[in-house]
């Protein structure tokens, strides 16, 4: 078990809504939707935890409540020990450089106009204390620059003359200017051809280790997580149906959307050409329902419990949870009878 | 090699005419597929992979594009020279191209069922309820649940999957003997991914239709590919048999991003990546336009591009002058 010291950041039972309305001039609500579900996690002092699931799990979402760009709408978010719904907007701010964004897209997110010397040093302005002692902001964007492999000559550059893999470099650069202790990185690496996304990869692996950082890694690439995640939430439909160490997930996954998952990534020594004729499940397009687990009509196991008791997450040993009434690694890896009406 | 192929490609050349010069994007391409084959182009962005699907299917944006060399045959018949609109008349109907975007692919404003039966009135001259009837069937045949009640949907009223199911249906909707598809689950989730995957290999096996496969996805092409081409630069570097390649690559480029490709299975302190990043086609690299990256090369590669594709052993070419060595240094 962790130190309590040891954890930079908790999440506990922090639910998003969307209230669904209706009318132009007289709105009523008629419905919400949960974007993110009941989710409580733990972030250490230097692991990285890693949000896996498919588009419209959340996972996004969860990361941006976690930074505090999104305010839950139950539940609560600590970062240090300090809740930040009570925190006033000054010690908000204070407490936001600690924890800094990455995002994918490294080509919208970087602003046109602006020299890296400006978007690194951009920080600085509004957190003036932690430029360095004794340095200009340009020494200190100059040293940024080096330290995530960028020639630091190229400071009065703009971003369009850079590389994909350069860019996000830019970004990592900037997120590191106000030394945090936490970064939340969404897809980091997705929008990159393989041969940059190991370097970019291997950036993050080693700041992790020179800065102590600890990060929580958003991605849908499961091989992607299983390079750098030491431990794993699995997210659906706003839920995390698994959570564990990673290697332990990968080991022996539990829950059946996550044995899907694994199962779907297309791997190098498989043939599908082989095999024409695949079971197939083809999902309609919206399964949610209030009631139940929200993966069963996807799920070969389910049953009458399964559409009436939503599983809670329960610990199967060594902190690998799992939210399944029928967990296990056995047989349910592509379930091939007809989708559920 | 005696039937005719499918689809040949030879020594297929492509410059864009920029403000800042001619760019050659796809230099000195050749490669064939055969009916009920899959052939995968690999390459990452800027290799020439999609401007080659382009020039086959006759879409470049031109200008700045222009073939500027090569032919292009589907089954014997030349296809480059043809005017535009015996074009019209083998594309969608011959050759179907399937994209990576369905969303911006497909009319925002028409009916998806719509759209499918167009293809039948505007290609097979079809009356309207015969065209109906025929796009349902075909929305079956992908496996779109409730086809019949779904005609009328548009696009945005579909997800992801089920768009690029659709795409799919208008792309087969005329039996092509040929599609082209271009990066067509880089957008899907791993999950939807595989059973379009399947649907593309089941509809392959049921038509014997040739797949051209553009991606930059390694186990896509070890799921779906018989053959394969790795782009880097505007140029094949090496093709031969998928599984050949995969197992035992004979370029150093297509060594280094085997090895740079994240492992599911087991975890590695660090991963090989390629240094360095690739060429600006503005400014060509002398010799090999994979030396300053490449970590078998020596002073002639500075001097002379590689080899014509070389036959390094049975049904494999590859464009280094050590390919010998790569594919026996891989064997140890």
């Amino acid at each position: 078990m962790a130190k309590v010291n040891d954890v930079v950041l908790v999440a506990d039972a922090v639910s998003l809504e969307y209230p669904l309305t209706r009318g132009i001039i007289r709105r009523k609500q008629i419905g919400a939707v949960r974007a993110v579900a009941g989710v409580s996690l733990q972030l250490r002092r230097g692991e990285t935890l890693a949000l896996v699931g498919e588009s419209g799990s959340g996972k996004s979402t969860l990361a941006r409540l976690l930074i505090g760009l999104q305010t839950p709408t139950s539940g609560s978010i600590e970062v240090a020990g300090d809740n930040l719904a009570q925190l006033s907007s000054g010690q908000l701010r204070a407490k936001r450089r600690n924890i800094q964004l990455i995002l994918q897209d490294p080509y919208t997110s970087l602003n046109p106009r602006m020299t890296l010397k400006a978007i690194i040093g951009e920080p600085f302005q509004i957190h003036r204390d932690r430029l360095p002692l004794g340095k200009s902001r340009t020494e200190a964007v100059a040293e940024l620059m080096a330290t995530v492999g960028l020639n630091p000559e190229l400071i009065n550059r703009y971003p369009h003359e850079f590389s994909g893999g350069q860019r996000q470099r830019i970004g990592i650069a900037r997120a590191l200017a106000l030394r945090p202790n936490i970064i939340i990185a969404d897809e980091p690496v997705s929008a990159l051809d393989v041969s940059i996304q190991a370097q970019i990869i291997n950036l993050m692996l080693d700041l992790r280790d020179s800065h102590q950082l600890s990060y929580v890694f958003v991605s849908h690439d499961l091989a992607v997580v299983r390079q750098i995640a030491d431990r794993i939430a699995v997210m659906y439909q706003g839920r995390i149906v698994e959570a564990g160490p990673a290697a332990a997930i990968y080991a022996s996954p539990q829950h059946p959307y996550t044995l899907q998952l694994l199962a779907a990534v297309p791997s190098r020594d498989r043939d599908r050409s082989q095999q024409p004729g695949q079971p197939q499940t083809v999902v309609p397009d919206d399964p949610s329902s209030p009631e139940g687990c929200s993966f069963r009509s996807r799920c070969g196991k389910a049953t009458d419990l399964c559409g009436a008791v939503r599983p809670e997450l329960s610990d199967t040993g060594a902190g690998h949870e799992v939210a399944c009434h029928f967990p296990g690694s056995d047989s349910a890896a592509a379930p091939d009878q007809d989708p559920a009406p | 090699m005696t039937a005719t192929p499918l689809l040949a490609v030879h020594d297929l050349a492509v410059d864009f005419h920029t403000r800042d010069g001619v760019v050659r994007a796809v230099d000195g391409v050749s490669f064939q597929v055969n009916p009920g084959e899959t052939v995968a182009i690999l390459g990452e962005s800027g290799s020439g992979k999609s401007v080659t699907a382009q020039a086959v299917m006759g879409i470049l944006d031109s200008p700045p594009a222009r073939i500027s060399r090569g032919q292009i045959f589907l089954e014997g018949r030349a296809l480059s020279g043809l005017p535009e609109k015996q074009l019209r008349a083998v594309r969608g109907v011959e050759i179907g191209m399937i994209f990576q975007d369905a969303l911006s692919a497909l009319n925002p404003v028409l009916s998806v069922g719509e759209q499918i039966a167009e293809m039948y009135r505007g290609h097979l001259n079809m009356g309207r309820e015969q065209a109906r009837n025929a796009a349902i069937e075909v929305m079956q045949r992908v496996q779109i649940p409730g086809a019949r009640q779904r005609y009328s949907d548009y696009p945005h009223q579909f997800s992801g999957g089920m768009r690029q199911r659709i795409m799919i249906a208008m792309m087969i909707a005329l039996q092509p003997k040929l599609l082209i598809a271009d990066e067509p689950t880089t957008a899907l989730d791993v999950t939807v991914q595989a059973q379009i995957l399947a649907l593309l290999a089941q509809i392959q096996t049921e038509t014997n239709m040739g797949l051209l496969l553009i991606t930059h996805d390694l186990g896509v092409v070890a799921e779906m590919a018989q053959r394969m081409l790795v782009m880097y630069a505007g140029e094949v570097v090496e093709q031969g048999s998928a599984r050949a390649v995969l197992d035992q690559p004979a370029h150093p480029y297509t060594a280094a991003l085997l090895r740079a490709v994240p492992s599911m299975t087991e975890r590695v302190d660090r991963l090989p990546s390629i240094p360095g990043r690739p060429p600006n086609p503005l400014e060509p690299i002398p010799g090999c336009s994979f030396h300053p990256r490449c970590e078998v090369a020596q002073r002639c590669c500075s001097q002379h591009p590689g080899p014509d594709l070389d036959l390094v052993k049975s049904d494999r070419q590859a464009r280094c002058w050590f390919a010998q060595e790569v594919l026996s240094g891989g064997e140890s």
